[in-house]
């Protein structure tokens, strides 16, 4: 207890010191909780931006799609579709269940040709599951009638077009034959997804199957639950039942996400160990200061029996409280900045646009929303006392090795 | 029948062994009797401060035995050593030492708290008249750096006495006070010393070597003659 009364008056001895020393820990555990913040709501925006707009909770494709996604192919199709969605319907009543077909196409207006992905799909069940009345000009769901199409907002500034104009849409049929059709634009969707907004056309079915000459095929089925826990059991269900079929649920897909963001975090990681790494040379540096200039006390008191041990614990004790204030305040700086951007975002629209579009991580939404966690606040504290109770043993032990008959003869 | 408090036998202290060893000790032998005043007297580099440091157990001879309390320390280790510096040895040092932070009732305390026996009213009531016998109890709750040297110093016997040690060693306990005030430090120890305190200091001012009851010359690391005004 004695220990802890000396300790806290021994760091108003040279408050500018200890002040100066609390910054750099207050630096180092804002930027940890700020910078952690914002990793994981990259993450949880993309996650979220994926599900909300294009893929639900859950997507059944049939096997070896996965492998197969990027060239979008019409032939490895959803094994007895009608069966996945009579099975998910019925084990979860209160599921949005709904086919689709994704498929590579190109889109003109006559001068110009852009790669696209068309998706067929019900206007209905899709409008409802991803909130697109809400997103959309007409308000209203796509109906399902032939000759028209959807399409995202920023594909039709793109192309300059607004509901009724015309566009060609190209692609191959599920047999590999070419074929081409002029589709009205019936709505336009602006959701913030960028592949969506920018890159994606709707059709609904009667437009969509007959385009493809694919009268029964489906190439996805996408499940939105209620509770998006659900889709775990979901996965289980249908891995036993329809083993022709691959499920991908919306976790698998996070961890694609986190994988692709491991630069980023590598970056950021990278960052934070430097801050600490200066954060601990800042403390070091003051307990190795605040050692030398009282180096007649410690000798003083090494002299009255004072084991050396104790003498350590000192240090580290006024090297915890630096740490414990520096790491509660940038906690609490670091949180709130959190908290802050986990509500109203960061837009990134143009800077998204500005560095190539769908081509970058960034580009699949709009606003970036950090991921505000209280336990981190927690972290963040524990962190800073433990970072400076290493930072101080080193240089304390060193001081407490001298010989107090040394000390006390002034060498 | 005496008993001896501290005591060195055939002591050597040798720094740089090899052709050019320095002998800080060369045979010291020495006993301190219990309720002595013993003054350590000798030119610079005699060998008083690392006899001091010896009977502190601050220090361990390259031959010879030192006993402190009657027990043999030259072969004690570090923790050993620091066990008999808390339990049997006050010091007194030419700069205090004081700690700053500490008032003087809290820098007395903190040679009490290190011991780790006592509660804090029996702290207090060991603490109180030892100041109130060195005249500062007034200054109880002010810091060494609001009392002038003597009164520092005087901070520093408390501290000393506090443990009730079977020894108090002062390395020149005078060297940083006027003449006035090192006058009142030495009569203080007197009447310490009178009460039953053992006081063994080196020093280089004739006002103590004048007023110790024993005075011991040292040169080149021995004892060269001693006086006895006891």
């Amino acid at each position: 207890m004695f220990l802890l009364k000396l300790a806290t008056r021994n760091l108003f001895r040279n408050v500018r010191r200890s002040l100066l020393t609390i910054l750099t820990v207050v630096i180092g555990i804002l930027s940890l909780v700020a910078a952690t913040g914002l990793v994981r709501g990259v993450e949880k925006s993309f996650t979220d931006a994926n599900i909300n707009n294009d893929t639900g909770h859950l997507r059944v494709f049939g096997k070896g799609y996965l492998k197969d996604e990027e060239s979008l192919p019409l032939d490895i199709v959803v094994s007895q579709p009608k069966k996945v969605t009579t099975l998910l319907k019925k084990t979860f009543p209160k599921a949005i269940v709904f086919e689709r077909i994704i498929f590579s196409a190109k889109v003109s207006d006559g001068v110009h040709g852009l790669n696209v992905r068309g998706v067929v799909m019900p206007g209905a069940s899709s409008y409802k599951a991803f909130h697109y009345t809400k997103k959309s000009q007409t308000k209203k769901p796509m109906p399902n009638k032939p000759g028209i199409a959807v399409i995202g907002c920023q594909l039709a500034k793109t192309f300059k077009k607004k509901i009724g104009d015309t566009l060609t849409v190209e692609a191959r049929t599920q047999t590999g034959s070419l074929n081409a059709v002029d589709v009205k634009i019936h709505d336009v969707l602006c959701t913030g997804h960028q592949l969506v907004d920018g890159f994606s056309l709707f059709m609904p079915v009667a437009t969509g199957r007959a385009f493809l000459q694919m009268p029964k095929d489906v190439t996805d089925i996408v499940v939105r639950f209620q509770r998006r826990g659900q889709s775990l059991k979901a996965e289980a269900m249908l891995k036993k039942q329809t083993p022709k079929n691959r499920p991908l649920t919306w976790q698998e897909k996070a961890q694609e996400i986190i994988q692709l963001n491991g630069p980023r975090r590598k970056m950021f990681n990278g960052l934070l160990a430097l801050l600490f790494l200066l954060a601990a040379a800042g403390l070091a540096n003051t307990v190795v200061m605040g050692g030398y200039e009282r180096k007649g006390e410690i000798g003083m008191m090494l002299a009255m029996g004072l084991e050396r041990t104790k003498i350590v614990v000192l240090f580290a004790l006024e090297a915890a409280m630096m740490g414990f204030v520096g790491g509660l305040v940038g906690s609490v700086l670091g949180g709130s900045l959190s908290w802050y951007y986990s509500i109203h975002g960061i837009d990134i629209s143009s800077s998204a646009n500005a560095i190539g579009g769908s081509s970058t991580g960034f580009s699949y939404v709009n606003f970036l929303y950090f991921d505000f966690r209280p336990e981190m606040m927690l972290i963040g504290t524990f962190v800073g006392v433990v970072i400076a109770i290493l930072a101080a043993v080193w240089p304390a032990t060193r001081i407490t090795r001298l010989e107090p008959r040394e000390i006390l003869a002034g060498r | 029948m005496v008993k001896i408090v501290a005591s060195a036998k055939d002591v050597s202290r040798v720094y740089q062994p090899g052709e050019n060893a320095v002998y800080a000790l060369n045979g010291m032998t020495l006993n301190i009797e219990e309720g002595q005043m013993v003054a350590v007297a000798g030119p610079s580099g005699s060998g008083k401060t690392t006899l001091l440091n010896m009977y502190g157990c601050l220090d361990k001879p390259t031959s010879g035995k030192v006993y402190v309390d009657g027990e043999d320390i030259t072969n004690m280790n570090k923790k050993q050593l620091a066990h008999i510096r808390n339990h049997k040895i006050g010091f007194i040092f030419q700069s205090f030492h004081l700690i700053p932070v500490l008032s003087a009732y809290e820098n007395v305390e903190f040679a009490l708290q290190i011991q780790g026996k006592m509660s804090p009213e029996e702290r207090k009531e060991r603490i109180m008249p030892i100041l109130e016998t060195l005249g500062i109890a007034s200054l109880a709750d002010r810091r060494p750096g609001e009392m002038s040297g003597g009164q520092q110093q005087r901070v520093a016997i408390a501290r000393a006495l506090a443990k009730k040690p079977a020894l108090i060693l002062a390395d020149e306990p005078t060297a940083n006070l006027d003449s006035k005030t090192s006058a009142a430090i030495i009569e203080l120890m007197l009447k310490l010393n009178q009460e039953g305190a053992t006081f063994v200091f080196s020093t280089h001012d004739p006002m103590v070597m004048e007023a110790a009851p024993r005075l011991v010359h040292v040169l080149d690391g021995h004892v060269q003659s001693e006086e006895n005004r006891g």
